[in-house]
């Protein structure tokens, strides 16, 4: 059945043209798909949700949506999933890789907690809300193909990035939406390359552009400024505070300190958030398979996860005199123990902090970045004295690895997320220019509608296949003379190729019969071995027969006869549809009967 | 398709399925019931080191045993020969789980094997845990290995316990060399990922008989088959078989079905759990010759409880887990999740270790070694659990551990390998009191549950091995009963387009848009249909089939009648001087000027144009086909045009 020419409509209700609050509404093929449903952490207000009222005009979406996939266990990507859930209202699947699954309901209740508990939040989701959205939450493994239903299935890609991130493809017949999510095309210490199998060529590619200005310097070169500056500052007896998210930056920098200190034989303790660093580093060891190579080989050993150098942190140790390194929890300063111990230490130009990935617009951490000297922090004025470092060791792809990624899959559309408008401009102009695709960058709440190819594939008798292929003498294959009839049956609206026998009982016309045009040509030489030539031409034809009165190939659409009674001339005799191969049993003739050529030894087999 | 059954047992399947392009081997299996012919390799054991001579044979490695006579070399195995199988044309070997996996070097080494090898990421990581175990078994064998003397026919043949099969069949295991050769032509897969063969699309399915097992769908343009491998239906602590994908075939390759006969997996499992409750309580020990992969996971929990809650049995009883690789088997079932039971994988959520093994671990519990050597011969206390390898007990700690505990009548040895008769596992140990229970394990799906499964499926048709035809005496419910079901010989071919009506066999070809808006239509006089002629190019490139524009004038069928006078008159009209030939049935025409000839036969239902140069007869053609009407679906009628919407 030839299909209508199908419509992909994406709308970005978060990240479009901003970082925050991930949300893209993709209809396919009649198919409403969520992907990713994030929380801006820079509002304390609704604007954190996506605007879920676009769709189902503020009612639930159980109806709307067929499903909901989250790419992986950050926040701004999955920190909206209990509210649309329980408080907008949505049962029906949630797709997610394990150990997202595994880690997630741990981000949002400890978000939770931050909300509620401390900020005096009252309008926010429970952890019975969390509990019962993680219910409907289904497991995925990489390469697994489900099927949501009858006509849609969806794909997980690694994605480096953090433990358990993917990249999904969302497919409808012969059409596939591919959303990267946040990625990393290149590994680092505790995770892999994102990369998809060969052959996946989605329609449109959906890319996080997160630096999308951005070819980072050196990996090493990063490191070693990090360590650098840590160094220096402990040297001073100053303290150090690194604000992370409990899970994929802290695990690599606490490697790359726990190497560090050892080699230097440092003392200057080194803490971890109490509270998820050991759970934080269970959840590695039990999806020690979606690290890297390095570590997997290893873990029967030792766990990669259990440092000398670093310990958990004890009550009050933030305030025990001397140097330390802090790596504290949230991230982006926006609550918790991190803003707790910034507020303790900001006023010393002793310290500092290294703010080592994206924060989101409106938080303190952010403000920081900034270079602001004086800060609100819960209606109390705070001096920004420390020192403040921002290194980059964000997990995201840069505009190197998004280029590599759309060489790689080759899409017809590219869509750019999850960045800022201006840097996204800039790559939308690359990417036209080297890959002559159109490039789209919606703002949230803009339609984007995409025609995809029409695509035609119709049903071939296999018959027809043998015959094309046995007409082209070529081992590529890829230019075979194909002649057949189309039947288009109106009353089905349905596509076949008519077989021979049918496209005979069509022909009535007695004056029309087929008609067979040969071609022939002399070839002169020795007298020809007729047992030698047609075993040379068996390696062509294995139906090859040799007659009283020359060879007959093909079924008689090649035959070669004596033209004189010396048998010094032979003509070699062509069905038109066999054009092309006249050249090659020109040739194997030629080659034999030749006068210059020397005598061929006789053939003691048959060539395969 | 064309399916080989190249097994002899239904329970170990090895198939080849052959397409025109491709042939694909399902499962390499080995047989360990060549190793009954072996003597134990134990490390100190006067009894069996200092058995005698046979006195009948007079060879010096052939022993004397409770009037049985073993060979003192290293056991070999039997397998299907890669002779028969042609190994060298294998496009692909799927392998359905890790007990499978054990035997693929012994078909991919030193037999041409030049293809890829797919299996489930776990069924690889537990199948090469296995492969290490042996290879440490092997290495740790002292004997040399023998000549093959005693392999004829005059000697072997005349055991008082003769062989089961033609020795000379047998092959010696394969190296560490073979081992990491056959690995790297590996592929690992998760559930439910399709890869694309030759056009072929193979998918694997859970199969929920242990860790990482699939059955396999495969389908092309025209067949929708499944392999139905070792399944479990029932499954407790491996992910739960997915049976909907069955639904969507039209043939069932049945294989490996449970070989227990009134009774069921979960009765041996409670008779397991009595039986070393029981020998606990009376002071005695448990050997447990047991795989360190698998059921042994949940065992393990299982004898703890045991431990835990029995009145009589003291809590510091220790549980020796015994095996080269028993530190990572222990380790790898800790980050298994993915491929567990949900109750099991919820633990991770926790989170927490989907088994309490390390917690065994840390509170003394359960004690791991590598080995009988070191610290656990300084260690070893009674009474006592012990799991250990291998299972046959003529190679490995297990065998050993039989003669440290053979003496004692209150220790037990429990059999639970289905595979593994008990009464020739205990064969070299019979004179010792220590007792020896059969409790065969099996996990695979039974005759009951296979019926309820196909009555779901309703499959048009069912293969499977012969033997699954044939019912035991006076037992019709240990067959399949299946109202078509072909049986298959061992060695036997079948045809799998015989069992369907002779349906045309349709390709799927991708036509590229230029194409498509090329298409020009007509409407048929009477019927509802349109007609397009297409002249293009087909790319079969990398089996990618595509309908592209050709480059080049394509030929098509050609309609009308070349009479003389038409060519004649073409001739005429491009000044072209001819000369007449008559001949019966045919005249020719030549033409000087070009240096061609063109034979025009009477009946009009051809012609031939001969040159020897190509230009002359590009023009020559040229006027002839302005005689004539091309192909464009209907030929000779003023049809309307029309443009259907595709």
């Amino acid at each position: 059945m030839p299909d209508k020419i199908p419509e992909i409509k994406i709308v970005p209700l978060g990240a479009g043209q901003d970082v925050g609050r991930s949300c893209i509404l993709i209809t396919i093929g009649g198919k409403n798909i969520m992907v990713d449903c994030g929380m801006h952490m820079g509002y304390q207000d609704d604007r954190r949700f996506p605007d879920f009222s676009y769709i189902g005009g503020g009612g639930r979406l159980t109806d709307y949506l067929d499903c909901v996939i989250i790419s992986h266990f950050h926040l701004d990507h999955c920190g909206s999933l209990p509210h649309m859930s329980e408080i907008v209202g949505y049962d029906g699947p949630i797709y997610m890789t394990y150990p997202t699954k595994a880690i997630c309901p741990v981000l949002l209740e400890d978000y939770r907690k931050v909300q509620c508990d401390i900020k005096g939040e009252t309008n926010f989701f429970t952890s019975d809300d969390i509990k019962n959205c993680m219910k409907k939450v289904v497991g995925c493994a990489l390469h697994e193909i489900i099927h949501v239903d009858n006509e849609l299935s969806i794909r997980a890609f690694y994605a480096g990035h953090v433990l358990g991130a993917a990249m999904f493809e969302i497919r409808l017949g012969d059409h596939s939406v591919l959303y990267t999510g946040d990625y990393n095309m290149t590994p680092d210490r505790h995770l892999g390359a994102a990369r998809v199998l060969p052959g996946v060529r989605p329609t449109v590619l959906i890319s996080e552009s997160t630096y999308a200005t951005t070819i980072r310097d050196s990996k090493r070169a990063r490191e070693r400024d990090f360590l650098r500056k840590v160094h220096e500052c402990v040297m001073k007896g100053g303290k150090v505070i690194i604000p992370v998210f409990a899970l994929g930056r802290a695990q690599e920098l606490c490697i790359l300190l726990e190497s560090y200190w050892e080699r230097m034989a440092l003392n200057v303790p080194i803490y971890f958030s109490q509270g998820l660093a050991e759970r934080a580093n269970q959840y590695y060891r039990l999806f020690i398979s979606w690290t890297n190579e390095n570590i997997k080989k290893t873990f029967v050993e030792r766990n990669m996860f259990e440092f000398k150098h670093i310990k958990p942190m004890e009550k009050g140790c933030e305030d025990q005199p001397g140097p330390q390194v802090l790596f504290s929890t949230p991230g982006m300063l926006h609550g918790g123990q991190s803003l707790k111990v910034f507020k303790k230490w900001c006023s010393d130009p002793l310290n500092m902090i290294i703010m080592p990935g994206y924060c989101v617009a409106g938080t303190v951490g952010a403000r920081v970045i900034n270079g602001e000297k004086k800060i609100e922090i819960d209606q109390k004025m705070h001096e920004i004295r420390l020192g403040v470092e921002y290194m980059s060791f964000s997990a995201h792809a840069d505009a190197k690895g998004i280029m590599q990624l759309i060489r790689q899959c080759e899409p017809q559309h590219v869509m750019f997320v999850h960045g800022e408008a201006s840097k996204m401009e800039f790559l939308k102009g690359k990417v036209e220019k080297e890959y002559k695709v159109p490039v789209h960058m919606p703002a949230n709440g803009e339609t984007v509608v995409i025609s995809a190819q029409p695509k035609l594939d119709i049903r071939v008798p296999l018959e027809k296949i043998d015959r094309s292929l046995s007409l082209d003498p070529n081992p590529a294959k890829s230019e075979c003379p194909f002649v057949a009839e189309l039947v288009y049956d109106q009353e089905n609206e349905r596509l076949n190729i008519m077989s021979t026998a049918e496209s005979e009982d069509l022909i009535k016309d007695k004056n029309c019969m087929p008609i067979t045009l040969s071609l022939s040509e002399i070839i002169k030489g020795k007298k020809v071995n007729w047992k030698e030539l047609s075993n040379e031409l068996l390696l062509y034809d294995p139906h090859l027969q040799l007659k009283d009165d020359g060879i007959e190939m093909f079924d008689g659409e090649i035959t070669i006869l004596a033209n004189n009674s010396d048998e010094t001339e032979l003509e070699l005799i062509w069905d038109e549809c066999r054009e092309q191969w006249f050249k090659v049993i020109h040739k194997a003739i030629t080659d034999l009967i030749s006068p210059e050529s020397s005598p061929v030894p006789p053939a003691i087999s048959v060539k395969a | 398709m064309n399916i080989t059954n190249f097994s002899v047992y239904a329970q170990k399947p090895c198939f080849l399925l052959e397409w025109p392009n491709a042939r694909i081997l399902m499962d390499t299996p080995i047989d360990f019931t060549p190793f009954f012919s072996f003597l134990p390799h134990v490390y100190q054991s006067p009894r069996i080191k200092n058995a005698p001579i046979a006195k009948k044979f007079q060879i010096p490695y052939l022993k004397e045993l409770g009037n049985r006579v073993y060979v003192e070399s290293p056991p070999e195995i039997f397998h299907v020969s890669t002779d028969m199988l042609k190994m060298d044309t294998i496009d692909a070997i799927l392998v359905s789980n890790y007990e499978s996996f054990v035997g693929l070097p012994f078909y991919t080494e030193g037999s041409g094997f030049s293809g890829k090898i797919y299996v489930t990421e776990i069924a690889y990581q537990y199948g090469k845990l296995l492969m290490e175990e042996m290879l440490e078994f092997i290495s740790r064998i002292e004997v040399l290995p023998s000549d093959k003397k005693w392999k004829r026919e005059e000697f072997c043949g005349k055991f008082p316990n003769p062989p089961f099969q033609n020795p000379v069949e047998w092959r010696p295991y394969y190296t560490t060399t073979d081992m990491h050769s056959c690995l790297a032509k590996v592929i690992t897969l998760s559930f439910n990922q399709t890869i694309d063969l030759f056009r072929i699309k193979v998918t694997p399915v859970v199969s929920g008989h242990t860790y990482g097992s699939a059955y396999w769908t495969i389908k092309t343009e025209n067949e929708q088959f499944a392999y139905l491998s070792a399944s479990n239906p029932s499954a407790t602590d491996v992910k739960l078989m997915e049976t909907a994908p069955l639904r969507a075939v039209d043939h069932i390759l049945v294989t490996s079905l449970s070989r227990l006969v009134d009774t069921t997996a979960k009765e041996m499992g409670y008779s397991l759990i009595k039986t070393i409750t029981d020998v606990l309580k009376k002071h005695g020990s448990v050997l447990l010759p047991i795989c360190p992969v698998g059921p042994i996971f949940e065992m393990i929990e299982a004898v703890s409880d045991i431990i835990t809650t029995t009145n009589g049995i003291p809590l510091d009883t220790p549980i020796y887990f015994i095996s080269p690789v028993a530190k990572s088997a222990i380790a790898m079932a800790s980050i298994s999740a993915e491929w567990m039971s949900e109750s099991r994988q919820n633990a991770v959520y926790l989170p927490e270790e989907p088994y309490s093994h390390s917690n065994l671990i840390k509170s003394g519990r359960v004690k791991i070694y590598d080995s009988l050597y070191g610290s656990f011969s300084k260690e070893f206390k009674t009474p006592c659990v012990i799991f250990a390898s291998h299972a046959s007990l003529r190679i490995g700690d297990a065998a050993h551990m039989v003669e440290v505990l053979g003496s004692d009548p209150k220790n037990a040895v429990i059999v639970t390998d289905p595979d593994l008769p008990c009464e020739d596992v205990r064969e070299p140990f019979r004179n010792l009191p220590i007792k020896f229970i059969n409790i065969p394990m099996d996990f695979r799906m039974d005759f009951a549950s296979l019926e309820r499964l196909l009555a779901d499926a309703k499959p048009k048709y069912v293969l499977c091995s012969s033997s699954y035809t044939r019912p035991m005496i006076r037992r019709p419910d240990m067959q399949i009963n299946y109202e078509k079901v072909w049986p298959i010989e061992y060695d036997e071919c079948v045809q799998l387009s015989k069992l369907s009506r002779n349906k045309q066999k349709l390709v799927t070809v991708a036509v590229h848009p230029e194409v498509v808006k090329n298409l020009k239509f007509k409407q048929h006089p009477s019927k509802k249909l349109a007609v397009a002629s297409i002249a293009c190019h087909l790319s079969a490139y990398n089996d990618d089939f595509k309908l592209v524009p050709a480059k080049v004038k394509i030929a098509r069928r050609k309609y009308g009648r070349i009479t003389l006078a038409k060519v004649l008159k073409a001739l005429r009209d491009k000044n072209w001087d001819a000369k007449e030939v008559e001949k019966p049935d045919e005249t020719v025409l030549e033409i000087d000027e070009l240096e061609a000839k063109i034979t025009v036969k009477n009946d009009g239902t051809g012609t031939k144009i001969s040159s020897n140069n190509q230009e002359n007869r590009e023009k020559i053609l040229e006027m002839i086909r302005s005689i004539l009407i091309e192909d464009d679906g209907l030929v000779g009628r003023n049809n309307v045009e029309i443009k259907p919407n595709l």
